[in-house]
């Protein structure tokens, strides 16, 4: 529709009416003030609201920082023993240019243009320049000749050893950069879209950083190379690192095999032992991954901050054991050098050593129990008096123990067999039989047996459900009517059927009369043991810090928790009409049951403080986070258990009291004098044990072992003075056999190792 | 004769807006030395020398009528196609067309280096204002297919370069010629819709590097820094340099130690609105955008004051030109749009450059002095309720 007053041509004179065009251009000016107008409301985003942050970033890259280098903390035992520490030493770090020779190369090529003067240079002919370099070269390949002498010396290696290293060294530089090149190359012609012709490969990190030749050099040997850092820095840089020693040498200990059982005995033996507690010390790696990187990021990816003690490439981490579990505080934090580019001007901030941990340990202690589970001490094969037909002499048999201070909680010994240490030395079937990677006495979980009869009976005590002189009959078996059923261990044709007859708690314990505590498995029903169990600590993780910090995949589960059924695992027994059977038989220490022998020393150690929990450490001031429901023992029940455990040592009717052999004779278990032991057997149905025997990765039917059974022995212990057991020591030799044949001689060597330490009868260390 | 020149001259009307242009490019080009002093005094004199010589041809720009101009616009047009099909030929000597960065833009003329990119801006405003003057088919969808055309054939050649945002000023700036010249709503709308289906299809034929800008953009609108150590570094950067400017800038010498240190790619010439911002803080990024809107108002009057056809666009080209580099040189510049190697006219160090945004004043400040035809005839007064 026209609009009034605006023809089609505009009128020649007079003021012009706005036109079509002018309002364009009208339109045209509001659209780019519009425009405008946003980028200024970006600008005032950024140069008003995010000005200070913006311009903290900018200044950030006025500061550049030299990082100074920290040590990790030592690893110590309670007696300040270093277990492990950081050692400074020295590396010989060759540059490239060295190492391909271009280093002469260069120096000849100046010194013979030098000498010929420019004009002359520019008039040789290729091959007048090769001679004359070649005849300036001697001086500076007698020069490299001396600087790879010296290293040899100094590495202690020979010539030809040394040139196979620069060799490999080179090969695997010219390698990478070999793949780096094409990579790049690739790389430039998906982005610039043109064949790779133009491309200029330009030398890789490697080929301009020198290389570590010799990595582990002392302050003696590194003097001996400093002329050559002195007087060629281009040729050889000694660097400072650091190295991770395990301070306690390999020692002797000497075992007095006359107090073992008569098959062992051979005079006094020396027991070659490795660094103490190797496997609970653990490893260091020198590689960071990229879960250490997201833990703990050196510097924050979203903010740029710095955290001194985080992670960079270079750094070395703990890989297992106590040096994984107290990697945060191991770990120290790097010094700064911050220099301002635009003053010079420069802040230092000092590097912060890592933290000692300190182990409740006794490193002393622990050679000597590791020296009692050498197989060349003879205790930890299987021998004639194990009485084990399943198994040839001389098999090696698994075996963990656990040495915990009852008042403390602390774990002054925790130590297996095969160690970590052994891994290369087996062969693949016996790693596969032994499982050496693992740490036995936190993660081996095993049905308890018998030893928790004492716990049962203390229990039932607490509950008001059995008092310490209620006699319970034994009539070989527990079910009327069922004599196949639920019987005690003597109802057996070898022991001729016999039975106990009626049995107060303390020879009941001391008997290790099933019957007896079938009863009370009845009367406590399923739901009351588990809660019991889980008062023992059975059913959860222990927390005596092993457990690797949060981030940490690896070694999450290496504090294993026992097993305890669950409520809903309780209602589905007692469904399926096991619920009795499943109750007598978790009296037992069989069923739905186990634990490691840490939980067996901790549960013990309760019992022998009436039932006061304290948690078992391993590491000084640590704060387990595991918490229990601590129910306080009557101490009758406590003494009369720990009476029936006493006479279980001493009596002729005591479990854990004598080794029977074949010919009929006997001897005591306990040989140590002036000590008072209170113990407990156990002798746990365990699963075929599977050993691939020829090797051939093929099981045949002899190489799945059944029947066996796993040997417990339990002891609380202290000289024949105290009025309390001060240690208890847990003892699990894995289808080994009888608790007391097998197991009892280890107990009864660990204690004469805490003698002869000084822990029992002695000036405590 | 030479009183015939100088009656000539007498009837230039002198009293003309087009000096806004040339007094906002006055007050940019020194913004720039000083910017370009604060990062890189070494190229100051060579600036300088381009700025003279810029001034040079935007004087000579003055100096054909514009019917000379019209005559003038097709052979340039052809020039600049010629160049810039050599700059694509394979086997074209490294002497004559060397690649930089994987990009063939440059011609190599011994004495300097010419981007015929540069020139072609001048050649397409002059073009379709030519083939827009005497039309009214603008009005239809069909007769928008030709100046488009224009715009389409110098920027394929430009993008394949590649040179993706130098070829991005065409269209806006063809937009808004077709806008001035009275095209239709809807039709324009037409346009941009086929237009963003094109753009759609045209994804996949990106540059990786391209697609790394667009999505590092993307990135910093959304505010995810994850890209800012990678793809999205030197926007990143440039952002936070604009930010560290403040309200009133850092001062010459803390400016100086910032640049330095931060290593901003190409400060001295596509992120010369970084230093600005760095040095001045917030009010010098005001009074550059202030400058250009100078620029703008300059151009705008100076068409809004001529008669014929082929000056109005030839003005509100040239500024359209202009204004649509700056929007994307301060945009890409402070995160609104993605990084592109573009300069920002009159104030990045480089010669083609200076001397092709001084050619389009050039062209502003000859339709401002010279006096309308004799004969003309009134344009662009469509009916078209109050043109909107």
């Amino acid at each position: 529709m026209r609009k009034p007053g605006y023809p089609d041509h505009m009128p020649p004179t007079g003021r012009k009416a706005p036109t079509f065009f002018h309002h364009r251009l009208r339109l045209l000016s509001v659209l780019a003030c519009a425009c405008v107008g946003v980028l200024m409301l970006q600008a005032v985003r950024l140069s008003v609201l995010g000005a200070d942050a913006s311009l903290e970033r900018a200044q950030s890259r006025l500061r550049t920082h030299r990082w100074l280098p920290t040590w990790r903390g030592s690893i110590v035992d309670r007696n300040g023993t270093v277990l492990a520490r950081d050692e400074p030493r020295w590396a010989a770090a060759v540059s490239w240019d060295a190492l391909t020779g271009r280093w002469a190369d260069d120096r000849a090529a100046q010194d013979a243009r030098a000498a010929a003067g420019a004009q002359a240079w520019a008039q040789y002919t290729p091959d007048e320049r090769h001679r004359a370099i070649d005849t300036a070269r001697a001086p500076y390949a007698d020069t490299l000749e001396a600087l790879w002498d010296a290293l040899a010396k100094a590495g202690g290696v020979d010539r030809g050893a040394l040139d196979e290293r620069l060799h490999a060294t080179r090969g695997r530089v010219q390698r990478l950069a070999a793949v780096v090149w094409d990579r790049q190359r690739r790389a430039w012609e998906a982005r610039v879209g043109i064949d790779g012709a133009r491309f200029t490969a330009r030398p890789i990190a490697e080929q301009v950083q020198p290389h570590v030749l010799l990595g582990d050099i002392d302050d003696a040997t590194a003097i001996d190379l400093v002329r050559f850092a002195d007087t060629h820095e281009d040729l050889v840089d000694l660097q400072y690192v650091r190295r991770r020693v395990t301070d306690a040498p390999p020692g002797t200990v000497l075992i007095d095999t006359e107090a073992m059982p008569r098959d062992a005995r051979q005079g006094t033996i020396e027991i070659q032992t490795g660094q103490p507690a190797a496997m609970l010390v653990g490893t260091v790696r020198d590689e960071v991954w990229k879960e250490d990187v997201q833990r703990r990021p050196f510097r924050n990816p979203a903010t740029g901050d710095v955290d001194r003690g985080g992670y960079r490439l270079d750094d070395i981490v703990g890989a297992s054991g106590m040096e994984r579990a107290a990697e945060d505080v191991l770990r120290g934090d790097v010094g700064r050098v911050t220099v301002r580019r635009d003053t010079g001007e420069e802040h230092r901030e000092d590097p912060r050593g890592g933290d000692d941990v300190r182990l409740t340990l006794d490193a002393h202690l622990q050679r000597h129990v590791e020296a009692v589970l050498d197989p060349a001490a003879g205790l930890t094969v299987v021998q004639p008096w194990h009485t084990n037909e399943q198994l040839t002499l001389g098999t090696r048999l698994p075996a963990s123990v656990v040495v915990l201070d009852v008042p403390t909680g602390e774990i002054l010994a925790m130590a297996a067999t095969p160690g970590r240490g052994e891994l290369d030395s087996l062969t693949q079937s016996d790693q596969h039989a032994l499982t050496p990677w693992l740490m036995r006495p936190v993660q081996i979980r095993v049905a308890p047996g018998s030893i928790v009869k004492p716990l049962i009976f203390a229990a039932a005590a607490a509950d008001g459900l059995v008092s310490v002189d209620d006699p319970i009959t034994c009539n070989g078996h527990h079910i009327k009517g069922h004599p196949g059923v639920a019987r005690c261990w003597t109802y057996r044709p070898q022991y001729g059927m016999a039975t106990h007859g009626p049995l107060a708690a303390q020879e009941a314990l001391a008997r290790s009369c099933n019957c007896y505590f079938y009863e009370l498995g009845e009367r406590m029903g399923l739901d009351s043991l588990a809660a019991w169990f889980n008062t023992w600590g059975m059913g959860s993780s222990p927390d005596i810090g092993l457990t690797p910090p949060e981030g940490m995949a690896q070694g999450r589960h290496v504090e294993a928790a026992g097993l305890v059924p669950d409520a809903d695992q309780r209602a589905a027994i007692v469904a399926s009409g096991e619920g009795l059977y499943e109750a007598i038989a978790q009296a037992i220490g069989q069923g739905r049951l186990a634990w490691t022998p840490l939980h067996a020393a901790d549960a013990f150690a309760t019992l022998a403080r009436g039932g006061r929990i304290i948690e078992p450490t391993l590491v000084v001031g640590h704060q387990p986070a595991r918490t229990r429901q601590e129910r306080l023992l009557p101490q009758a029940a406590v003494d009369a258990a720990l009476a029936g455990l006493n006479d279980a040592a001493t009596q002729w009717y005591g479990t854990g009291a004598r080794i029977k052999y074949d010919d009929n004779d006997r001897e005591p278990i306990i040989t140590a004098s002036h000590v008072k032991v209170h113990v407990k057997t156990g002798t746990a149905q365990a699963p075929p044990w599977v050993r691939d025997v020829d090797g051939d990765a093929v099981i045949a039917p002899g190489e799945r072992v059944g029947d066996l059974e796993h040997a417990w022995y339990v002891a609380l212990v202290d000289d024949d003075t105290s009025p309390m057991p001060r240690y208890a020591i847990a003892v699990l030799v894995e289808y080994g056999g009888s608790g007391g044949r097998v197991a009892g001689p280890i107990a009864d060597q660990v204690i004469h190792a805490l003698q002869s330490t000084g822990w029992i009868s002695g000036e405590l260390p | 004769m030479r009183s015939r020149a100088l009656r000539r001259l007498a009837r230039w009307h002198w009293a003309t807006p087009a000096w806004l242009c040339v007094l906002a490019a006055i007050i940019l080009m020194c913004l720039g030395l000083a910017a370009i002093d604060t990062v890189r005094s070494d190229l100051v004199l060579r600036q300088v020398i381009a700025g003279i010589v810029g001034i040079g041809a935007a004087l000579a720009a003055v100096v054909p009528s514009q019917r000379q101009l019209t005559m003038m616009a097709w052979p340039l047009m052809g020039l600049c196609l010629l160049m810039l099909v050599v700059l694509l030929l394979p086997g074209v000597p490294d002497a004559l067309v060397r690649s930089r960065n994987g990009a063939s833009r440059w011609i190599n003329f011994g004495v300097t280096e010419f981007q015929p990119s540069e020139l072609a801006k001048v050649a397409v405003v002059l073009c379709i204002a030519s083939w827009l003057r005497f039309r009214r088919n603008q009005r239809s969808f069909m007769g928008l297919i030709p100046p488009l055309a224009l715009a389409l054939i110098p920027m394929g050649l430009i993008l394949v370069e590649p040179d993706l945002g130098t070829a991005l000023l065409f269209l806006p700036t063809c937009f808004t010629l077709l806008l001035a010249a009275g095209a239709r709503w809807r039709d324009l709308g037409k346009v941009c819709a086929i237009g963003v289906v094109g753009a759609a299809m045209m994804v996949p034929l990106l540059r990786p590097h391209q697609v790394d800008r667009l999505e590092a953009m993307w990135a910093q609108v959304r505010g995810d820094t994850s890209l800012s150590e990678g793809i999205g570094y030197q926007g990143q950067l440039a952002m936070t340099m604009v930010g560290a400017g403040g309200l009133a800038g850092q001062g010459e010498t803390q400016s100086r130690q910032l640049l330095k240190w931060n290593h901003l790619p190409e400060d001295h010439n596509d992120m010369v609105f970084a230093v600005i911002a760095v040095r001045w803080g917030l009010l010098g990024q005001l009074a550059t955008w202030g400058a250009y809107l100078l620029l703008v108002a300059g151009g705008l009057m100076t068409a809004a004051q001529c008669r014929e056809a082929f000056s109005r666009l030839v003005a509100v080209g040239a500024t359209a030109m202009l204004f649509a580099q700056m929007m994307v040189n301060t945009g890409m510049t402070i995160g609104v749009m993605p990084i592109t190697g573009m300069t920002l006219p009159f104030v990045s160090a480089g010669g083609s450059s200076l001397v092709a945004a001084w050619l389009l004043v050039g062209l502003v400040l000859s339709v401002g002095l010279r006096p309308p035809s004799r004969l003309w005839r009134e344009q662009f007064a469509f009916d078209d309720g109050a043109a909107s």
